[in-house]
């Protein structure tokens, strides 16, 4: 065929398409050749000269990460002058490396080591000094350097160039006087830094804070999900002697994160272990709260919201796995007796939520973080992008810096992304309904004079990028159907615009942007006050539905919003609150009011890891566990559930959020039984129809999208 | 201990006489398992000399000997023979766990060895090495003498 | 003669299904054939009884666990022609489920030899005599060494998990068929014995005495039960239950790198520790393809030497304990500690060395240590000479060892025994002689051999091994030579310490070959050496990683045990333990 290609190498033949390089062609045979610069995610530059080959009809030996394949090409790489030349390339790395192996943190997982293992020479015949840095220099709180060890490869500076866009790290002078390091007075604080530290291949770049911490045969590696933000990104966390986590590393999921993690997450495992983790359960008894037993502290919870009876409410957690929140909201409704459940105590629009649960079940939100590298037109509405899931962020910057694709970037601020859109607009906070209308209109030709604060002008731009899309992403932030006003208006603009798009020719995909790590998951298991687990809407049908699955009735009307639960706590409307795995009076807009209304409560639980300003309100806290000690699933914001795994076992005396419920429900003479985590999602595959057919295994460990096809 | 100058009597407790007849007369069983038991010979021959302590009578009837000098590593199917001898063997018996394996395994966690002949058996002096030194089995057997000294017993 | 010609399809038509696996050694002394599973027994047959191929000895026969493959089990054979000194390996191929003749009716060693690769592997024998389990307990469910069972290992406890390690015990409970690991500690005995002595029940229902000796008994030197059935006091009939000490050596060094394997040899055949860590750096050295310098070699052959002359005083110590002559043990032990001494001086350790490393040995022998070689082989010699005059015409020694334990040398070559015993048959058969190895080439030295094969001759046979291994070791002594004592490849030894101040490389290398380990080229490897016991080595086979795919020992006492029965029919109670002092067989390398 015209765009394949047939080669041998080391006599074995191989056809692969136009383009790819004699590496990548010589890995599919399973054969191996050494490298250090190179790297498949980023553009070859042939600057180590480690994976020098033979090719007939070369003179020189060429770098095969760098050459493309050419029909009928010999190459060879198991002749013992290729041998030779990657020992030689070996030794020249080696002449000017410190004899730090003992202290460095790469050694055992270093691939300098282990290339010299393998074919470097034995012993060195290099007698000089050594080119000598001050070291180590901290490039930021983050990121530590060593120059000495520094081979040059160049991995992190084209790392931040290509990728990145925040080339914050550069090398500096030429020559035998190359060294890396930043620009004098800017740290290295690109949001993504981390990633040259698992990219470097010797010990120069390192994490402080891992720094000296295991050795690599000293850690466990469990596989998971960072727990901070909805894109969900593919972690390995290491452990040691399975108590205390030391890192996470990338797992590299191609349709999530394509390898990357952001410094948020990957820096964030220090709160698993730190001393300040609530370590027994406490009871406020004499206005000061004190160490209890589980029994004393549950039994007192329970009596707590159950003499609230109606009047009691709950609040689960973005950050809470879906059994556990599922749970959750089975133990308010079925044994607290009500529906006054929520995942947040953020203010709602009237109708916002009703508009989101249109477009998941409708199945208008059904698109995924892959579309955004293979759409030409990317829509981008009411996030910024960069802060809330700051790997998707790295998609779209490769889509428009790599495939040529257009970025329609609305948000009220000049945020990061702002500069890479063919459109920036800045619509007014408030006027997200106006704004969405007048886009859809522009795109009829009939464009009002201005919208959402923006003129008519700047909105017929975007529509006529739109108009020559082929293919369209249009991400849309959960906040701008759901918290801003006139959230259904919005919604039915966004509606019509893809309808009129789609009758145009084009294909869209429309992605909700949710920005926890499981709040796509909460909203699913049953977070809504309005909603039973599946986006049930609350009414007598559904109600009865829901009392065949659960074997037992929940209460037939809808509930409180967690905002709602505010106001009331104000006036008695509200006397009792559970408050599971967040710290409402001081993370949320509005934390004031909520510490105020919180104060007025009868009864407070708090279910969480540490003595959060929630909590020092509370009457009972109970420590949980963090997602490193239980195991689980999380929904992220392509609606892909994944799942989480147990590295270490729980810290002192605390509980998985499962077990909590599950001891909790059964101090309330509740029959909550479940052998195994996997025996609650099951049941969760049978309550919520989006994730019917899934189990645990099925899964699998890149975790499946569950999809309503429109 | 009392002892009068000139008429030859000496006044004790009972208890310590006993004590002091049980220690100085410790008859091992014979049962030498592996690599130890050739340490164990060799601390009964005539450099280290085990009769000086009075241990030199090993009886190959656990009816016979009051301490079990497991030496060696105690594989699966020995389990219940070792059980068996200690079983057999009359009070008061005491045990010393000679060497790495027979205390914990030693180099050998797996399947066929069980990790420590305290999971069957209770033990009153570990000797740690692989194998100890005929010196450290006669400090183990120093320090189980003190212990029946004291008053230990199973 | 070699294989080359002898060994053709015309000449033996079995072979026609057989295909030369690769290349022998090119004098035709060695050669490798795959044969089908259903050639396995006529081949033997025709290779056994062919007058002018006389492979009269099977020397091993195991199994390697391919695992995700189809067929699953490869069965090895190696067998030699004694008379001529040929060496030749059929392997086979065994599907799941599927069975191979036994050839149990060509050598008699294959009967334990088999029983050993069903227990282990699950591969079962069609027309086996005896298929029962040989080393694990009756009631045990799993094959251990088949890939996919567990290792069994138990975490190292520290204080900070101590409290969750999963123990031993759970995996145990899953074991055993129909109980958990607490009532086997109950019951286990029990059925251990009369699964061992299957063979012997029918002498019961006769109305003759069985007896149990061991495992706990004071002359079977180690863990043996030995099942006797009895007329008055004369032996009619015997059989071993072995097993007691199997330590699952083999699967635990598949999960090691090779130094760390290394260690775990010394504990194999005990008495002898540096002879099994030589046996086992041997095939591993022919994998690498290194050659180790002189010095090394003869380093090597001078501990292996002392070694044996270790292992020859614990034999001559014990048995004349246990026949009465307790003086002997006192100056058996007396004079090993002067051994003892030298090991320690060479290693810090007195018994478990692992001093001979693949590669060479793991440091130069210290100041003072040829000194004290040198006093043992000055004072040693003329000890020797007492012990003979208190033994060799002692009427009481004559009376209990001479005429006792006869076994014919077919019977000895049929049942693979090798070492003192067969040469007290009067076979000058020594692998020192015959395939030398390391620089034993270089050495002069005599072969004792008796002629009534009896228990009297192998104590001659082996008291004169003595004298013959102190003159090897004054050779080595005097002929030492200069230079390194081990092969310099930083990849497979360490770098001297004074190069990691100065060499990156050397600092690498000083990194990874303890915690990585090195590499081994796929293929394997085996190597005869002489052990006091007989044949001994190591196959070794690697699947071009770290840690050896498939270690196994091949065990001179694991065949000669096999024919104690034929030595103590018609002897009496008291001669089995005359007979099990001449064998002379440590259980620690027959159980493994």
């Amino acid at each position: 065929m015209a765009d394949e290609v047939n080669l041998t190498i080391d006599g074995r033949q191989i056809t692969v398409p136009k383009g790819t390089l004699v590496i990548e062609a010589a890995k599919k045979l399973g054969i191996e050749i050494p490298i250090f610069c190179y790297h498949p995610k980023m553009e070859p530059v042939g600057a180590c000269r480690q994976c020098l080959v033979e090719i007939e009809g070369f003179p020189k030996p060429q770098v095969s990460c760098s050459t493309r394949v050419a029909d009928g090409m010999v190459v060879r790489t198991n002749t013992p002058e290729v041998k030779q030349m990657w020992e030689i390339v070996l030794e020249f790395l080696l002449i000017n490396h410190p004899l730090d192996c003992p202290v460095c943190d790469r050694g055992g997982e270093c691939p300098l080591q282990d290339n010299t293992f393998r074919y470097g020479p034995p012993d060195s015949r290099f007698e000089h000094e050594k080119r000598h840095f001050e070291k180590p220099v901290a490039l930021s709180s983050l990121v530590v350097l060593d120059r000495e060890r520094c081979i040059l490869c160049f991995r992190c500076v084209r790392f931040q160039r290509e990728i990145a866009d925040q080339p914050d790290i550069q090398v500096f002078n030429r020559g035998y006087g190359d060294y890396i390091g930043i620009f004098p007075g800017r740290p290295f604080d690109s949001n993504f830094s981390g990633n040259t530290i698992e990219l470097c291949p010797v010990g120069a770049l390192l994490s402080s804070v891992f720094r000296f911490r295991a050795r690599p045969w000293e850690m466990t590696s469990t596989e998971s999900i960072c727990p901070n933000c909805g894109v969900g990104c593919n972690i390995r966390v290491n452990a040691r002697n399975f108590r205390r986590v030391v890192r996470y590393l990338s797992r590299d999921n191609p349709e999530v994160d394509g390898g990357w993690l952001c410094d948020r997450g990957r820096f964030d495992s220090t709160f698993i272990n730190d001393p300040e983790r609530l370590t027994k359960p406490l009871v406020r008894r004499n206005g000061e709260l004190r160490e209890a037993t589980w029994e004393e502290a549950l039994e007192a919870a329970v009596d707590g919201m159950k003499a609230a009876g109606l009047r009691a409410a709950g609040i689960g957690s973005a950050n809470r796995t879906n059994e556990q929140n599922y749970l959750f909201q089975k133990f308010m409704r079925l044994v607290i007796g009500t529906n006054n459940i929520d995942y947040t105590m953020e203010p709602m629009a009237p109708g916002g939520t009703d508009a989101l649960v249109a477009g998941l079940t409708s199945g208008f939100f059904s698109g995924s973080i892959r579309d955004v590298a293979s759409s030409d037109v990317i829509v981008s509405f009411g996030s910024d992008i960069s802060q809330e899931l700051p790997v998707l962020d790295l998609w779209i910057k490769k889509a428009v810096r790599k495939n040529g694709s257009k970025l329609i970037f609305a948000y009220p601020l000049r945020a990061e992304l702002a500069k890479y859109a063919s459109s920036f607009l800045p619509y007014s906070y408030g006027k997200e309904a106006g704004f969405a209308a007048g886009l859809a209109a522009a795109f009829v030709g009939k464009a009002p004079e201005q919208a959402g604060g923006l003129s008519g002008d700047e909105i017929e731009s975007a529509a006529k990028i739109l108009s020559e899309a082929k293919i369209v992403a249009l991400l849309v932030s959960r906040s701008v159907i759901e918290s801003a006003p006139d959230g259904m208006e919005t919604y039915r603009a966004l509606e019509s615009l893809v309808g009129t798009l789609e009758a145009r020719g084009a294909r869209v995909q429309v992605m909700l942007l949710v920005d926890g790590a499981n709040t796509q998951g909460g909203m699913d298991v049953g977070l809504l006050p309005g909603y039973y687990p599946g986006y049930r809407k609350i009414d007598e049908s559904s109600c009865s539905e829901i009392a065949e699955l659960w074997g037992a009735e929940p209460p037939p009307e809808p509930g409180l919003t967690g905002w709602d639960v505010v106001r009331e706590a104000r006036n008695g409307g509200v006397l009792a609150l559970w408050v599971m795995g967040q710290d409402p009076a001081r993370d949320l807009v509005r934390a004031k009011e909520i510490a105020e209304a919180l104060g007025k409560l009868d009864f407070l639980v708090v279910q969480d890891y540490f003595l959060t300003e929630t909590a020092r309100m509370a009457n009972v806290v109970l420590p949980s566990c963090t997602f490193a000690e239980t195991k689980g699933t999380f929904t992220n914001t392509e609606r892909r559930v994944q799942r989480i795994n147990q590295a270490i076992y729980p810290m002192s005396d605390s509980d998985s959020d499962t077990d909590i419920i599950l001891k909790a429900a059964f101090t309330a003479g509740a029959q909550f039984e479940y052998g195994r985590i996997e025996s609650i999602f099951e049941e969760i595959a049978r309550v919520v129809p989006q994730y019917g057919g899934l189990t645990f295994d099925s899964i699998g460990p890149f975790g499946r999208q569950w999809e309503v096809r429109r | 201990m009392l002892q009068s100058q000139q008429s030859g009597i000496v006044l004790a407790r009972l208890d310590d006489v006993v004590r002091w007849a049980e220690r100085s007369s410790l008859w091992p069983l014979m049962m030498g398992l592996a690599c130890c038991a050739i340490e164990m010979m060799a601390t009964a021959a005539s450099r280290f000399d085990l009769a000086r302590f009075g241990a030199e009578v090993f009886r190959a009837s656990p009816r016979q000997a009051d301490l079990m000098i497991v030496s060696g590593r105690l594989c699966m199917k020995m389990v219940p023979v070792c059980k068996r001898l200690y079983d057999q063997m009359p009070d008061p018996k005491w045990v010393i766990s000679m060497g790495a394996c027979a205390s914990t395994s030693g180099v050998f966690s797996n399947y066929a060895v069980l990790n420590g002949v305290d999971k069957i058996i209770p033990v009153d002096v570990y000797v740690p090495g692989c194998p100890p030194n005929p010196e450290l089995l006669l400090d183990g057997l120093i320090k189980l003498q003190e212990k029946i000294r004291q008053g230990g017993t199973l | 003669m070699n294989n080359n010609e002898l060994i053709t399809r015309d000449t033996v038509p079995e072979a026609a299904r057989s295909v030369a696996e690769k290349a022998g050694t090119p004098e035709g002394r060695e050669m490798f054939l795959r044969a089908d599973k259903d050639a396995i027994l006529p081949l033997c047959r025709a290779l056994h009884d062919d007058p002018a191929l006389k492979y009269n000895f099977l020397s091993d026969i195991t199994a390697v666990d391919l695992y995700k493959q189809e067929p699953r089990f490869e069965i090895v054979y190696r067998m030699y022609s004694i008379p001529d000194g040929r060496r030749l390996w059929i392997k086979t191929a065994v599907p799941t489920g599927e069975e191979v003749e036994t050839v149990t009716s060509v050598w008699k060693n294959a009967d334990w030899l088999e029983r050993e690769v069903y227990d282990m592997f699950g591969a079962r024998f069609t027309n086996h005599p005896d298929l029962r389990r040989i080393l694990m307990p009756a009631n045990w469910i799993g094959h251990p060494l088949r890939k996919d069972h567990p290792l069994g290992n138990e975490e190292v406890q520290f204080t900070i998990n101590k409290d969750d390690i999963v123990p031993q015990t759970a995996f145990l409970n899953e074991h055993f068929e129909g109980m958990d690991f607490a009532e086997y500690v109950e019951r286990g005995d029990e059925i251990n014995t009369f699964y061992g002595a299957a063979n012997m029940r029918k002498y019961e229902q006769e109305g003759r005495i069985v007896l149990n000796m061991g495992p706990q008994h004071p002359s079977t030197h180690g863990v043996l039960r030995v099942i006797l059935a009895l007329e008055g006091e004369t032996i009619i009939d015997a059989d071993q239950d072995i097993g007691y000490i199997h330590t699952g050596i083999e699967k635990t060094a598949e999960s090691l790198i090779y130094q760390q394997a290394l260690t775990l040899t010394d504990r194999m055949d005990y008495v002898a520790p540096l002879m099994n860590n030589f046996a086992y750096v041997l095939p591993i050295e022919k994998l690498l393809g290194v050659e180790i310098p002189p010095r090394g070699q003869f380093l090597r052959v001078m501990l292996n030497e002392l070694s044996r002359i270790g292992s020859h005083l614990i034999w001559l110590g014990t048995h004349a304990l246990e026949l009465g002559a307790v003086s002997i043990f006192l100056y058996g032990f007396r004079d090993r500690e002067i051994l003892l001494d030298i090991f320690e001086l060479l290693s810090g350790q007195r018994m478990m060395t692992s001093w001979i490393n693949v590669g060479g040995l793991r440091d130069d022998i210290p100041e003072g240590f040829t000194d004290l070689v040198r006093y043992f082989l000055d004072v040693f010699p003329s000890r020797l000479d007492d012990y003979h005059a208190l033994l060799t015409k002692n009427p009481i020694w004559l009376e209990r060892t001479k005429g006792i334990g006869y076994l014919s040398r077919e019977d000895a070559l049929n049942y693979g025994v090798s070492g003192p015993i067969l040469r007290a048959t009067g076979l000058a058969w020594d692998v020192r002689k015959v395939w030398p190895y390391s620089a034993y080439e270089e050495f002069e030295f005599d072969i004792p051999t008796g002629e009534n094969s009896d228990v009297y001759d192998r104590y001659l046979v082996r008291m004169e091994e003595i004298r013959q291994s102190l003159r090897i070791v004054e050779q080595a002594l005097s002929k030492l030579p200069e230079g390194n004592y081990r092969i310099e490849d930083y990849k497979i030894v360490l770098p001297p310490r004074q190069r990691l101040d100065v060499s990156m490389e050397a600092l690498i290398h000083h990194f990874l070959v303890p915690t990585h380990g090195f590499f081994v080229p796929a293929g394997d490897a085996y190597v005869s050496t002489e052990s006091p016991r007989g044949e001994m080595g190591f196959y070794i086979v690697s699947d071009g990683g770290t840690k050896p795919y498939r270690m196994r020992m091949r065990s001179p006492s694991f065949s000669t045990l096999q024919s104690l029965p034929l030595m103590s029919k018609g002897h009496l109670v008291a001669d089995v333990v005359a007979i099990l002092g001449s064998v002379d067989m440590i259980m620690g390398e027959v159980d493994r």
